[in-house]
């Protein structure tokens, strides 16, 4: 068991490990876990020297590099917490992610930004907008240009890591976490998959700002395991050459959201898959957004003839609120999942298992049991009562370790994260079959229809495998009808995205979308509306942010 | 490698109309490339990925992160072209 505080656990991995590594392919460099202590210790003084210290919150704002994790560790050494920051992909709106930005920096008081070398001049142009927030530049922290300050005593109950989650509401809301809580998540995650077998190797394309990105990297350090760690770009550009560049490097363990698996099947042939060696893969994570269990099965057709083992496929259930790790499949196990009445799922909450082949079925991926130090509960819809029954749905609660202890939030907000009895309420919907945990939905999320509820999940699940819709991208949200006074029924708004121009084309599609759905779903009514492609909102974990498109005026078609 | 300015918005223009499927003359340099169907930012960088095997250059993220019109782009990859004066 690691104890203490994140920076002295890389010392002591760092006294008996120091030569190995931290590759960055993307670019050309990478870092000893020697470099990487001594370097943060400096960088750490120069920190101090500026006024860093127990209650500053510095920004991080790199791509996957070497100064992100030496910014890391400086940062929780002063004593202060290290905010990883989102960075804009391309074609973002630049003007859009300073004000986002902007509002992070309010909610968590930050002051100093480090920003890497590669990232000054974008960062210069984010200036106006964070007139409070001096950005450093970590190479001039590494390289001592302040006189150095005095290091204080850290305290594992003390702050190390304030995680600004996907954002799906308008306030960002900081996952804190303490140095004790990331050190109880990164063993969870060690533990969950026996992380530092012979010849094990970590790889991974997620951005270093994203829970998932961040606590893979971590974890490898702690357990003194080489990991190699690519730019996201160089994965969405060339998904087949990032595979094979995977393979190459030996690496055994890799995460993903969903539709990485997707990318991948996309890319690579069935004759070419046959030519790689992938038997080595020994845990693909599978986490971050919904679990499609066609995604895993395409996937495991797709690579099998190369070796991949189904078992390797590691459907999990995780959140930043949780340091990374909640539920993991047991080793050694191939996916499981269940198919249950759908119906029954969103009007009753009951699960009720169906034949595959059902009108009403749907796959639901089984994400294993809760991590070493998590104790996970499903609670009663009915306020104050746990349900005893297997075969409820209900929200997932859970308490441990590597629990956050509660989030920064914009002044104002409500705070209703805790049960009174001390358990933090997920949003999300789950059940329990025997051991094994499967998640439905978020409670945010389900729509009442004229009394019968309906999850969007639902009726994006099928709209979007409708041929016309751009990119299987579609977001169910839901208003009021009538005439915009707000007393009109409760009514679904499908808004999708087509490539379509030709009017006939388009209104069948419109036709088709509402056509299957209130088909399938049995619900009465459904408006649609037909979006170019990229019109919608997408998180930086993938996830369609379902409220803030949720929370626009989107009439529905007259 | 030498290319004028002209050239690669030529090379740029051939390459993005043949990502998104749009006739070659569709689409003018100075376009923003976020109005056009289909071109979403994961569309974008497989564009980038076409462009850097054709001039044999690599794009840095930090570049891409604003390009929104082909006039952009060739701008980025007249600069990659550039030889580093240091």
């Amino acid at each position: 068991m690691i104890t203490g505080t994140l920076h002295d656990a890389l010392d002591r991995i760092a006294a008996h490990g120091r030569d190995t590594a931290v590759d960055f392919p993307s670019e050309s460099t990478s870092i000893s876990l020697g470099e990487l202590a001594d370097s943060a210790q400096a960088m750490a003084r120069s920190l101090a020297g500026m006024g860093v210290g127990p209650g500053s919150r510095v920004g991080i704002f790199s791509q996957n590099a070497p100064e992100f994790l030496q910014t890391l560790f400086a940062v929780t050494r002063t004593g202060a917490a290290a905010c990883p920051l989102p960075l804009p992909t391309a074609a973002w709106d630049l003007a859009g992610h300073a004000h986002r930005l902007a509002r992070i920096a309010s909610v968590a008081g930050i002051r100093q930004v480090v920003v890497s070398s590669r990232f000054r001049g974008l960062a210069s142009r984010f200036d106006s907008a964070m007139s409070n927030v001096a950005f450093v530049c970590a190479g001039d922290l590494l390289a001592g240009v302040t006189p150095p300050g005095q290091l204080p005593v850290v305290e594992p109950t003390d702050l190390a890591i304030v995680q600004f989650t996907s954002g799906s509401t308008a306030a960002p809301k900081g996952v804190q976490l303490t140095h004790a809580n990331a050190l109880a998540g990164i063993e969870a995650i060690s533990e969950g998959i026996d992380l530092g077998r012979d010849g094990d190797g970590g790889g991974s394309w997620l951005p270093l700002f994203h829970d998932m990105g961040l606590f893979a990297t971590l974890s490898a350090i702690m357990r003194n395991v080489p990991m190699t760690v690519w730019s996201p770009t160089s994965f969405v550009k060339d998904p087949a050459r990032w595979l094979r560049q995977f393979l190459a490097s030996g690496a055994t363990i890799s995460p993903a959201p969903n539709f990485g698996y997707d990318q991948l099947v996309a890319a690579v042939s069935p004759q070419e898959a046959a030519s790689l060696d992938m038997r080595h893969w020994r845990i693909a994570f599978n986490g971050a957004e919904p679990i499609a269990l066609a995604s895993v099965e395409r996937f495991l057709e797709r690579f099998s003839p190369a070796g991949f083992a189904p078992e390797a496929m590691f459907p999990v259930y995780g959140m930043a609120e949780a340091t990374l790790a909640v539920a993991f499949p047991p080793l050694g196990r191939p996916p499981v999942s269940v198919w249950v009445d759908r119906e029954r799922l969103a009007n009753a909450g009951l699960v009720q298992q169906v034949p595959r082949g059902h009108p009403q079925a749907r796959a639901v991926v089984g994400v294993g049991r809760p991590v070493r130090g998590v104790e996970l509960r499903i609670a009663s819809p009915d306020a104050g009562k746990v349900s005893a029954d297997d075969q409820q749905v209900g929200e997932i609660e859970i308490r441990g370790d590597s629990v956050t202890p509660g989030y920064l939030l914009a002044e104002g907000s409500d705070d209703d994260t805790f049960t009174p009895d001390g358990w933090l309420r997920t949003g999300d919907l789950g059940f329990r079959l025997g051991d094994e945990v499967f998640v439905t939905g978020r409670i945010k999320e389900m729509i009442i229809v004229r009394g019968a509820n309906f999850y969007p999940e639902d009726v994006e699940g099928i709209a979007r495998d409708i041929p016309g819709v751009f990119k299987r991208r579609c977001v169910a949200v839901v208003g009021r009808g009538g005439n915009g006074d707000g007393d009109g029924a409760e009514l679904i708004t499908l808004l999708a995205e087509t490539s379509l121009d030709d009017p006939a084309a388009r209104d069948r599609l419109a036709a088709d979308l509402r056509a299957q759905v209130t088909g399938t779903l049995g619900l009465s009514d459904l408006a649609v509306r037909l979006l170019p492609p990229s019109s919608l909102p997408r998180t930086s974990s993938g996830k369609f942010q379902r409220l803030v498109v949720g929370e626009r005026t989107w009439q529905p078609s007259t | 490698m030498s290319a004028n300015h002209e050239q690669i918005v030529a090379v740029v223009t051939e390459i993005v109309t043949g990502e998104l499927g749009l006739a070659a003359d569709s689409v003018a340099p100075s376009i923003d490339l976020r109005s056009i169907e289909g071109a979403d930012s994961v569309k974008v960088l497989r564009i980038v990925s076409r462009i850097e095997r054709h001039f044999d250059v690599e794009l840095e993220d930090e570049d891409v992160f604003g390009i929104s019109s082909v006039d952009d782009i060739a701008l980025v990859v007249a600069k990659s072209l550039t030889p580093d004066p240091s």
